[in-house]
């Protein structure tokens, strides 16, 4: 009998390990960029974009879920599938795009984390060598406990802008009926900031790192279930976090007709208004992310691309063993960080560009993934059906057209 | 010598002189050493048709164009044969076991030789070399020195896992797999998606698979072997150290590890029955049933008889233990003690009757503490009647401390 106790016990632990993928996607998700945007829309438009954040949940859920089934159904990451089904060149081109945006984001997560420490009145002389060796640090010498541990403290860190949006004392039955009723200004600005929002929510490489966190965990179409609802929390749990953003500038910034021009610019202007811990919170909330994402996507982007292009990879491996690997990580990280020391260097451009770069990408990562998700011969009878599919491409138009949207827009201004 | 990247797209042309369509894949026999091609599949000029044509209808054969030696209507379309299998689209790009250098690459490009007429498949091209050539950028790598010139593995050494393989090629691709070392196998299968992962241990026998299982991730254990027909995977489950079975089976399915449990053998199935009984943490949970015991009753000369006919493993052989006709421990000694001691001597005579053992509840952490406390290479398990369940090794005590796992695991941490 005590045999099927352990067992059944073992099916409970079941749920906890295979729930994971999808939780630690959804916090990397809301990074420096992703705070920016949302710190924007709250301080400039008050709470009439929450409307978009169903929408943006909808269409993300449908997307990671695609990449998570794929994982799960072919047990082969997003780089490996695209490389034996479209050959070489299209791998070449996706990866090297892969790459540059990846730098561009990784700039933008060390950019965020050296305004939120200029918040604590450090120096980026000295909060950038730090930020780069302990996300160093964390790859080389940290053990799978201990970063595991740091992880999941780190996702528990985002509820410090949950906290922060209560401080400000929102009136919560305007805010109900914001998010359900849409209200859409047809000005450009509010227009960029719309696709903005978009484009830091489902970003390329995110599909590409979930895909592998499913298939590293080994789960099986059978368990595939509990995946959905780990990929489901996942996203509502990254959109509740842009809702409180949201909240926590329109209650304040925007009663009070404040111009912001990031996340920095919000942490410090929430100090007079809705107090120094509120202004803490959250400027503790903007380092933690930087961070974490700086973390996680070096190392995630020098994976892919090995994995795309053949080469051989892993941190276990010697320089001369897997140097392409290595030389992808170094770049990203010294390029990441070095840049930011410059003092001329615009941050908030550059966190801007980045997320450009995300939406120029997405498109093609989305029609990718269609083909694949699509295809027989790898998924069997996991195909999208025929509505998921007509949903799926919808959502891809609309993206396509936001993104050529964004692109004429910035280049016009 | 040809690269099969640069052959696609290559004009060919009939008797009659006339461009019928280019050529879109080669068909390879894989079963045959240096495979050769036996079918051509040329892509008609009208852009819908193929057709597959057999190597005995061409004429001359190059990179820069192909005769075929009849009118393109007189062709027959070559059989679709079990072992014949398309060159690019299914092994170009795709991943292969490399033998030599033990792990898993990426064909970037295959590289064929004209041998008496034939056409075969020499060598894969691993090199970046390669990756530059298909992009069209082959003049970069001249600058980029010396680091990117070609680099082939000989077909001798490279191994199918595609699911896509047919059985018979699939069979002889992976027997040269089983010449490795099994840790070599496990990260090497570690590195494949499921149903490879399943094809490549279905493969071995039961021995070095179950060896292979033991080395590999645990995430990967439990469904590698649910994967595979039932029959075999309570084979494999035999062949496996007990310890290590109990803890792939709790990770399965309850119907799934039950049924395994039916189609072992009753004896083996019963010690992993009693395995999991205990929580995996303790003693209990971390011990094996592999010990050798000997009545109190025998001499040393009988006991050395008994090693040489049940010949354990490595790990258990230092230590032997001494029990009544009910299994109460009642003693230790060791494979020295043994050795040096008078063969008519009985082991009760030289056996320390003052064992240090434990509790099968005895947390694992308390079980590693002891063992290196006093140096042993094993330490016993009894239950509160004193009666001998197993033994802890000093190998499994270490995974305590040091759990292999997490240092095989570290390098794609960031994903889980």
């Amino acid at each position: 009998m005590t045999l099927w106790k352990r067992l059944s016990r073992r099916k409970i632990l079941t749920f906890f390990a295979i729930l994971g993928p999808g939780i630690i996607t959804a916090s990397v998700d809301n990074d420096a960029g992703g705070i920016a945007t949302y710190s924007i829309a709250g301080a400039h438009y008050g709470y009439t974009l929450l409307w978009s954040l169903i929408p943006i949940s909808v269409a993300l859920i449908v997307i990671q879920e695609m990449a998570a089934r794929m994982g799960a159904v072919s047990g082969k990451g997003l780089a490996d599938l695209i490389r034996e089904n479209f050959g070489i060149r299209a791998t070449f081109y996706l990866m090297a795009a892969l790459f540059v945006t990846n730098l561009g984001n990784t700039m933008a997560e060390f950019a965020g984390w050296a305004a939120a420490m200029e918040i604590f009145g450090v120096k980026r002389y000295i909060s950038l060598p730090i930020g780069a060796f302990v996300v160093w640090w964390l790859v080389v010498k940290g053990t799978y406990k201990a970063v595991e541990k740091i992880f999941l403290v780190a996702s528990a860190i985002y509820f410090t802008y949950v906290v922060s949006a209560l401080l400000s004392r929102p009136p919560w039955g305007k805010v109900l009926q914001e998010v359900v009723v849409p209200e859409v200004h047809w000005d450009a600005p509010y227009l960029m900031l719309l696709i903005g929002m978009v484009g830091t929510t489902i970003a390329p490489w995110m599909q590409f790192y979930l895909q592998s966190a499913v298939v590293e965990k080994g789960i099986k179409p059978k368990d595939y279930q509990m995946t959905r609802w780990d990929v489901i929390l996942g996203c509502l749990v990254t959109d509740l976090v842009a809702l409180c953003i949201i909240v926590a500038c329109a209650g304040t910034l925007f009663k009070h007709h404040i111009r912001i021009e990031g996340a920095k610019d919000a942490a410090l202007a929430l100090a007079p208004l809705a107090g120094k811990y509120a202004s803490l919170l959250f400027a503790i909330g903007l380092a933690n992310a930087s961070l974490f994402s700086a973390c996680i996507l070096p190392l995630a982007t020098a994976y892919y691309v090995c994995e795309g292009m053949g080469w051989e990879g892993g941190v276990n491996k010697s320089f001369r063993e897997a140097p392409q690997f290595f030389w992808i990580y170094t770049l990203l990280i010294l390029f990441g960080a070095g840049s930011i020391l410059f003092p001329q260097m615009p941050l908030v451009p550059i966190m801007f560009l980045s997320q450009v770069m995300n939406g120029v990408l997405l498109p093609f990562v989305l029609l990718f993934m269609l083909a694949l998700v699509n295809n027989k011969e790898i998924m069997g009878e996991y195909v999208n059906s025929r509505g998921y599919n007509i949903v799926v491409w919808s959502i891809s138009v609309v993206m396509i057209l936001l993104t050529l949207l964004l692109s004429v827009s910035s280049f016009l201004s | 010598m040809f690269f099969a990247s640069r052959l696609q797209h290559t004009k060919v042309f009939d008797l009659s002189g006339r461009q019928v369509g280019t050529l879109q894949d080669l068909v390879v026999s894989i079963p045959q050493e240096y495979p050769p091609v036996t079918a051509l599949v040329v892509k008609l000029s009208d852009h819908k048709h193929k057709k597959r044509v057999p190597w005995s209808q061409v004429l001359s054969f190059e990179e820069s164009e192909i005769f075929l030696a009849c009118r393109i209507e007189q062709v027959e379309d070559h059989p679709q044969a079990e072992q014949g299998m398309w060159l690019i689209k299914e092994i170009l790009d795709k991943q292969i076991v490399d033998t030599e250098g033990r792990k898993l690459i990426r064909v970037q490009d295959v590289q064929l030789a004209r041998v008496n007429g034939n056409i075969r498949v020499m060598a894969v091209d691993i090199s970046t070399h390669a990756i530059l050539r298909r992009l069209g950028l082959g003049f970069l790598s001249k600058r980029l020195g010396a680091r990117l010139v070609p680099h082939f593995i000989d077909w001798s050494n490279v191994n199918l896992v595609s699911s896509k393989v047919s059985e018979v090629s699939l069979k002889v691709s992976l027997e040269k797999l089983g010449i490795l070392h099994p840790a070599d196998i496990a990260d090497i299968i570690n590195e494949l998606s499921p149903d490879q992962r399943a094809a490549v241990l279905q493969s071995l026998d039961h021995e070095v698979a179950a060896d292979t299982i033991e080395e590999m991730l645990p995430t990967h254990q439990a469904t590698a072997l649910s994967e595979m027909e039932s029959e075999k995977a309570s084979d494999i489950l035999e062949e496996m150290a007990p310890d290590n079975a109990a803890d792939v089976l709790a990770d399965l399915p309850q119907e799934k590890a039950q049924e395994l449990l039916n189609l072992m053998e009753k004896e083996d199935a019963h010690e992993l029955r009693q395995l999991l009984a205990y929580p995996e943490d303790s003693a209990g949970g971390i011990m094996t049933t592999d010990y050798m015991a000997v009545s109190a009753t025998v001499t040393a000369k009988e006991a050395i008889e008994k090693i040489r006919k049940e010949e354990p493993e490595a790990e258990t052989i230092y230590y032997l233990y001494v029990v009544d006709e009910e299994e109460h421990l009642l003693g230790v000694f060791s494979l020295r003690d043994l050795i040096v001691a008078n063969p008519d001597a009985k082991v009760t005579t030289f056996m320390i009757s003052n064992v240090i053992q434990v509790d099968a509840m005895t947390k694992q952490e308390e079980v590693a503490r002891l063992i290196g406390k006093y140096n042993l290479l094993a330490i016993p398990v009894v239950d509160k009647g004193n009666h001998l369940l197993g033994i802890v090794t000093v190998d499994d005590a270490i995974d305590v401390v040091i759990p292999t796992a997490w240092k095989k695991r570290f390098p794609r941490i960031y994903s889980s």
